[in-house]
């Protein structure tokens, strides 16, 4: 200690205000200072990765916006989402999600805090899905071609017209090689596609005489009547020869309704095509295609009648186009993105209500025992009857049997998972229970069990299910594959669960079985009442962190040889020629419809409050 | 006590316990009971599998193992003869990939992960963001899925003839078939680099050890790296000289229908151990993450009240730490990457499930099959566990 | 380096102003502290006083004002902060031993891989300190074995044997069970009778009556009253002191 002493401060009473921090401390500048660039190193890497991640972006957008045929998806959204389940028992799938949503919903109000941002998240996405078709409609038609060959008799367009719509066909023939350009945007016929790239290569290779061919022909519009559709300048008609090479025919419909471009060679009538033979690409802009789904033929002709009967129709329908080329932004939104849209928001919007009823109630009744003792007996009666529900009965007429093997897509990935979870949950239990016991055989039974299970990959389990269970089994010999692969599925994760749930049993002081057997408590009481609560609310993250899991590997049987989410994309892009090449397209969308469900997941087990989850306390 | 009253208590400790209330009988009799129960239905299962095999005119015989082989496997270095070598040694080429991938896998997934499980950390928000949308998005999607999108989708992306492949220097050739690229190969004198290179390492070795007892005579820093570095170099240079020419390498040409010479890695093997690393590097990513979290940011404050530099206190204070909450969930996901190889199958690549199973298919003799099948993943399995328990065990904290 | 000169002091704070985000913690704080001067610093809880004497060795950044320890400036100049670093021990309330080295290694760690002392060298000078804490028997064991008091005493040893000019404590003994902090406290105290320029942030008031010569109260970031002991003790002044005191004493 110091011999000195000091002197006596006082501070004034009224205490100074406190002051801002300076600038460059906090606020943007700050933020950017302390976390991009606090030192060179640290630039560096800033540096580095931000090229990185823009060069990644770009190029993604720019090949999901310009070239990615999103259709693979979108043209498939029922084989995606139920696999072949038989489209006239729809219902009972919409029923099933239904009821899977409203308990959702309830459990969530009831046990999970959301965060104000994910709830503005969903409102936000649910906004876009549905105004964004709405909006779309306003973004004009890309420009369909189809060609006029020789040798062949040209086809009649027919489409659907709107009053006050401009319609406009230009005519191009091809007359040398200076002519063989691609078109760079818009729909072709795929027929037409083939046939041009071949007399493309033949002009080019000198096979072909383009300067030979004399093309001469006449375009029409005429309505559903036949009559042909006038103009300010005159009824719409042209005649395109030697003299008018090329050019165009552009008119405003009248009325609603059928349409038909009729396109004859002049002298087709008198039967001399010999001379008027030649190729010319027919460019039709701002009409538009129909969609490729069943339900709207039918809705179109219920609203405009059926079509006009003409020889050789070719109908403005999007299934018989190619996309071709690069797109623009908006021909993006409009081709690819407002039909997805269009066809998932009602369903969506369903969904989302029926959600938020349940959000609603779970949270008002948050308190009451009989909201939460019913939501549990909910979820537990859940299953079997989702499933009754699903399958049906042979012969009856009101549910009539849809055999498991037709179920697929994600209707069958979920579920798998929730009878893996449900069925594998009190098995977990029972093999932990029991590997933890004091009788030497059930112990080292349980534990064999444990081990060999986990040691030897989920495939070899599925297989083996699959082969092997109809041999041991003799009266279930032609049990589905499905619930094989249930029993399969239900295995590998019980023996995952029964060494999570070891864990926390592990942690539970043994002083509070003392306490217990103290008070007169059986191993039964004890087990149930003091034990299992607390080890498995301390394992809650990693039992979740399971179940994540079994969602995940339920792709697997996509390998054994059902058709859930993964098979049944598996089956598309290699099943229908028209959908191979957009492999990336398909296992993208469904690495998005995966990611999102499990990150809800784990983003909701985190927000679990502990008090109410999974509880036996009620 | 001078009178002795008779109470319950006398009673209870001189009567015979009644047999069905006496605990030990009651333990002994559940088990016996546990134990006929469990026979009886493994009795029941095997009586019904026998059975119906026989129903179906099939027999579990293991001899199948001798038959030969049908299918021509595309994979691996083999003396293989489809149609000649037996089914056993199918198996054994099957293995032989299987531990290819794995082998390459896990160093593969460690490598990147532990990276990435650092950038988790960083204090640069770029870094850090790109790592956290790395690890979610790799952990929150099937890796069946991942591998349908790397082999399916992204290998469309490359050319599909053979004339048009992607050319690196080297030349390493990348088509959709496979990436083919030079061996090297020793020649005679080859042995001499090795020599000189392993007397180098030795020399090193030694020089390494020196300087860490310099460091504790003097307290001079050890550098050992910069003494051991240059050793092992001087010792390959000098190997190098004196074989003369110790390699030959061959390049890949391009003949008719298929490159000659060099060596490939197939499209499916590429894919596969791609597939495996992204998905499982993920994982431990998060695992080191956590790791480095839980030393308690109060050894970093003292270590630097010390005056230990940021590299000393990771190196001495904080890795040391972290290193024993990694190593157990890090063994986990190394036999996870072991055992997910085998969606080989799911790729074409013939790993040792996928040649099982064409065995399976062509015998049918599936029983047998599954358990040697069986038998070689719990092995695999095993020998992981064991060394990372032993690497666990040599870690641990003693306390009181 | 450093200024031999009794007069000068060996802390000098001017000013000192902290922000953590836009929470002014130490507002206008000025103090100096000669050479081989206790100096205990008391306060209500979130009152900045830990926060202040961990700027000082520079585990917290101070925004404003000017800290210059034994002639040095702390600032952004890592040299300055390495030297500075190299003059103060520090020791922590939740002690802060590294679990995976024995109690010997703890102490000699530093001195080996900073001041490149040869290992007979620190571990000898290593005993010795711990010999001086009173468990030089403990040399082999790992801190997981030693009780709450034996680990803060070697906490302490392991700063003395950087030889620093000035020893820093954060509540030194608000972790330990009541019959271990006498034990703390009297390592502390032999300290300061031995010459050692100490500055404290503790709860302790006997502590502070018979040891410190000067004690210095915090409030809300900044230092309300400042006097020797009998002066706080005694005859204390602002409105705050004495309300605090009240609720302590």
């Amino acid at each position: 200690m110091s011999g000195r002493t000091p002197e006596i401060y006082v501070a004034p009473t009224e205490a100074p205000p406190s002051r801002r921090p300076p600038v460059t401390s906090i606020g943007p500048l700050g933020w950017v200072r302390a976390n991009l660039f606090s030192s060179p190193a640290n630039s560096i890497a800033t540096v580095i990765t931000l090229a990185l991640v823009i060069w990644f972006i770009v190029s993604f957008l720019s090949w999901s916006i310009r070239s990615a045929q999103w259709g693979v998806v979108y043209n498939n959204l029922r084989l995606i989402g139920s696999g072949l389940y038989d489209r006239r028992e729809i219902w009972r799938v919409e029923l099933s999600t239904g009821i899977l949503v409203l308990l959702t919903g309830l459990s969530l109000g009831i046990w999970a805090r959301v965060a104000r941002a994910a709830f503005v998240a969903v409102l936000v996405t649910l906004g876009i899905i549905l105004l964004v078709p709405i909006l779309a409609a306003r973004i004009p038609q890309p420009t369909i071609h189809t060609l006029i060959e020789p040798r062949k008799s040209p086809s009649d367009f027919v489409f659907v017209g709107y009053k006050g719509e401009t319609v406009r066909f230009t005519l191009t023939p091809q007359t040398d090689l200076a002519d063989l350009d691609e078109p760079a945007i818009g729909f072709i016929e795929m027929q037409a596609r083939a046939e041009w790239s071949t007399q493309a290569r033949q002009a080019r290779a000198g096979d072909l005489d383009l300067a030979a061919y004399n093309l001469v022909v006449s375009l029409r519009l005429v309505d559903k009547t036949g009559r042909t559709v006038s103009t300010p300048d005159g009824p719409a008609e042209v005649r395109f020869g030697p003299d008018a090479p090329g050019g165009e025919l552009e008119a405003t419909l009248p009325a609603d309704g059928w349409y038909v471009l009729k396109v004859t060679r002049d002298d087709e009538a008198n039967g001399e095509r010999d001379d008027n033979e030649g190729y010319a690409w027919l460019r039709i802009d701002g009409v538009e295609l129909f969609s490729s789904q069943e339900g709207q033929t039918a809705t179109r002709e219920a609203e405009f009648g059926a079509p006009p009967q003409v020889e050789r129709p070719l109908y403005a329908e999007e299934k018989a186009y190619r996309f071709e080329g690069t797109r623009t932004f908006g021909e993006f939104i409009n081709l690819q993105i407002a039909p997805f849209f269009e066809r998932i928001a009602m369903p969506l919007a369903l969904g989302a209500a029926l959600f938020a009823n349940g959000w609603v109630i779970g949270v008002l009744g948050k308190r009451e025992r009989v909201v939460r003792r019913w939501t549990l007996i909910g979820w537990l009666v859940a299953t079997p009857v989702i499933l009754i529900i699903l399958r049906g009965f042979g012969g009856s007429r009101a549910l009539p049997l849809v055999s498991t093997s037709v179920w697929g897509g994600l209707l069958l990935t979920m579920l798998l998972t929730i009878v893996g979870i449900t069925a594998s949950f009190p098995l977990g239990v029972a093999l932990a229970l029991g590997r933890r016991s004091d009788l030497p055989v059930i112990k080292w039974t349980c534990t064999l069990f444990i081990e060999t299970i986990r040691g030897v990959p989920l495939i070899t389990i599925l297989f083996m299910a699959k082969l092997i269970v109809p041999f041991f089994w003799s009266g279930l010999s032609n049990i589905d594959l499905t619930i094989r692969m249930m029993i399969g599925l239900t295995l590998f994760s019980a023996a995952y669960l029964a060494e999570n749930v070891r864990g926390g049993l592990q942690i539970i002081p043994y002083g509070q079985i003392e306490a217990a057997r103290a008070l007169g408590l059986n191993p039964f009481l004890t087990t149930t009442f003091i034990v299992l609560p607390q080890a498995l609310r301390a394992v809650i993250p990693a039992i979740v962190g399971q179940f994540i899991s079994l969602f995940k590997d339920t792709s697997l049987v996509a390998v054994v040889g059902l058709f859930e989410l993964v098979g049944i994309v598996d089956t598309i892009v290699s099943g229908q020629p028209i959908y191979r090449p957009y492999q990336r397209e398909a296992y993208f969308f469904i690495a998005i419809v995966y990611f999102v469900i499990s990150y809800a997941m784990s983003d909701v087990s985190r927000r679990l409050e502990t008090s109410g989850a999974g509880s036996l306390r009620q | 006590m001078t009178e002795h009253r008779p109470s319950t208590f006398d009673k209870s400790l001189h009567a015979p316990v009644p047999l069905w209330r006496d605990i030990r009988v009651i333990q002994i009799v559940a088990q016996v009971a546990f134990l006929v129960a469990v026979v009886a239905a493994g009795f029941l299962l095997i009586n019904n599998l026998i059975n119906n095999l026989e129903a179906s005119k099939i027999s579990i015989d293991f001899g199948v193992l001798e038959r030969p082989f049908g299918t021509k496997i595309s994979e691996g270095q083999l003396d293989f003869n489809p149609g000649e070598s037996s089914n056993w040694k199918a198996l054994r080429a099957g293995l032989q990939n299987t531990l290819r991938v794995v082998v390459v896998g896990l160093a593969g997934a460690t490598i990147l992960g532990v990276l990435v499980g650092i950038g988790r950390l960083s204090t640069n928000f770029l870094v850090r963001s790109v790592a956290v949308t790395y690890i979610e998005i790799f952990r929150n999607t099937p890796l069946l899925v991942q591998l349908y999108f790397i082999y399916r989708g992204l290998r469309l992306t490359l050319p599909e003839s053979l004339a048009d492949s992607y050319r690196l220097p080297g030349p390493v050739f990348i088509n959709r078939r496979a990436i083919n690229f030079p061996l090297v190969q020793g020649t005679d004198t080859a042995w001499l680099l090795y020599a000189g290179l392993a007397a180098g390492v030795a020399v090193g070795i030694g020089l390494w050890i020196w300087r860490l007892r310099v460091q504790d005579r003097t307290g001079q820093p050890a550098h050992t790296v910069r003494w051991f570095v240059p050793a092992v170099l001087i010792g390959a240079a000098a190997g190098w000289l004196a074989s003369g020419d110790p390699f030959t390498v061959d390049y890949p040409r391009l003949e008719t229908f298929n490159f000659a010479g060099g060596d490939r890695l197939s499209a499916e093997y590429t894919a596969l151990t791609l597939g495996l690393i992204l998905y499982t590097a993920a994982f431990i990513a998060d695992i080191v993450r956590a790791g480095i979290q839980a030393v308690p940011y109060g050894q970093i404050e003292a270590a630097r009240a010390q005056g230990f530099s940021g590299g000393q206190t990771l190196r001495l204070i904080v890795l040391p730490q972290a290193l024993r909450l990694i190593i157990p969930p890090l063994g986990n996901q190394y036999l996870n990457l072991a055992k997910n190889s085998s969606l080989g199958i799911a790729i074409g690549f013939f790993d040792v499930y996928n040649v099982a199973n064409v065995i399976s298919n062509q015998t049918g003799q599936s029983v047998a099959l599954f358990a040697v099948m069986m038998l070689i993943y719990l092995g695999i399995s095993l020998t992981i566990s064991a060394i990372m328990n032993a690497v666990n065990y040599s870690m641990r904290l003693r306390s009181r | 380096m450093g200024n031999d000169n009794s007069n000068e002091p060996i802390i000098s704070c001017r000013d000192v102003n902290k922000w953590f985000g836009n929470f002014h913690v130490l507002k206008d704080v000025n103090l100096e502290v000669q050479p081989q001067e206790v100096v205990v610093i008391i306060g209500p809880s979130g009152s900045g006083k830990s926060t202040f004497i961990r700027c000082i060795n520079r585990l917290e950044e101070h925004q404003e004002g000017q800290i210059i320890v034994d002639g040095i400036e702390l600032s952004h100049d890592v040299r300055n902060i390495a030297a500075i670093r190299s003059e103060i021990g520090m020791v922590f309330q939740q002690f802060n031993l590294f679990p995976h080295l024995t109690v010997m290694q703890n102490v000699s760690l530093a001195p080996r891989y900073v001041r490149r002392q040869p290992r007979r060298n620190a571990e000898e000078s290593a005993l010795q300190l711990l010999a001086r804490v009173g468990i030089p028997e403990q040399a082999h064991k790992y801190p997981g074995q030693l009780s709450g008091g034996q680990q803060q005493r070697v906490a302490i040893a392991r700063a003395l044997a950087m030889q620093p000019k000035i020893m820093l404590f954060d509540e030194p003994t608000s972790a330990l069970d009541p019959e271990m902090i006498k034990e703390v406290l009297d390592v502390m105290k032999e300290l300061a009778q031995s010459g050692m320029t100490m500055l404290v942030v503790t709860h302790e008031m006997g502590f502070a009556r018979e040891v410190a010569d000067r004690i210095v109260l915090f409030d809300e970031g900044r230092i309300v009253e400042m006097g020797t002991p009998e002066h706080f003790f005694t005859n204390p002044q602002h409105e705050r002191t004495k309300l605090f005191l009240s609720q302590i004493l």
